[in-house]
């Protein structure tokens, strides 16, 4: 897919571990994973929201475009 | 909610009468031909019509099979599964090659009422063939909610 989830980059930016992240934002650490590794075909606004506001970013500072290849 | 759990049960069971009834039906095919030739009047059974009946009878009996793991799939709550798209393939096929065997016997014994059966597997075809369709939306559609977080 063409959207690609950095997550990991804000994650290490504030500091923050994947349970600690998980817990905050209320959704399972095998979830988060699939987040994490872009297996996700979509994700919420409330999950979206929620990881905004844990780690205190924008949408566009976790969700990038790639064009693919 | 009940409900949801009992019919399955319900259609396992059927699906068990129904698969030892065919098998009886297999043992017993030669002397139950013999006597249906009897009561349409016919002095003797027609020369390979019993072949016929076999040939026909080894993927009826792969339907039934493909029946009873389906009902099982349902009683485990895993319909929507890659297992159940392959026993629907397996009962699409099955039902297309009768329809084959029976439009071949209408043909041959004129006498017999091979044409309903015909009709019957060319309706399980299609039926299951749609079935198994709906089935790979549905897997689709699962993969699709699951992997929305």
């Amino acid at each position: 897919m063409a959207i690609i989830i950095n997550l990991d980059v804000m994650m290490a930016k504030r500091k923050m571990g994947a349970t600690e992240l998980a817990e905050k934002i209320g959704i399972t650490p095998a979830n988060l994973s699939i987040l994490k590794n872009n297996k996700a075909r979509a994700i919420r606004f409330s999950t979206l929201d929620a990881i905004c506001k844990a780690l205190g970013c924008q949408p566009a500072d976790i969700l990038e475009y790639r064009e693919e290849e | 909610m009940n409900q949801h759990k009992v019919f399955p049960d319900i259609l396992f069971a059927m699906a068990i009468t129904a698969f030892i009834g065919a098998l009886l039906l297999g043992v017993t095919a030669p002397w139950l031909l013999r006597e249906y030739c009897r009561f349409i009047g016919l002095a003797s059974v027609p020369r390979g019509l019993l072949a016929l009946i076999y040939v026909s009878y080894l993927p009826f009996m792969a339907i039934w099979a493909a029946s009873l793991k389906l009902c099982m799939n349902l009683r485990r709550d895993i319909p929507f599964s890659s297992d159940s798209i392959s026993k629907l393939r397996v009962i699409s096929f099955c039902a297309f090659f009768d329809f084959l065997v029976y439009c071949a016997g209408t043909a041959i014994y004129r006498r017999m009422v091979f044409f309903v059966i015909a009709a019957g597997a060319f309706m399980i075809f299609i039926i299951s063939a749609i079935i198994r369709e709906l089935v790979v939306r549905g897997i689709e559609l699962k993969q699709e909610t699951e992997l929305t977080i």
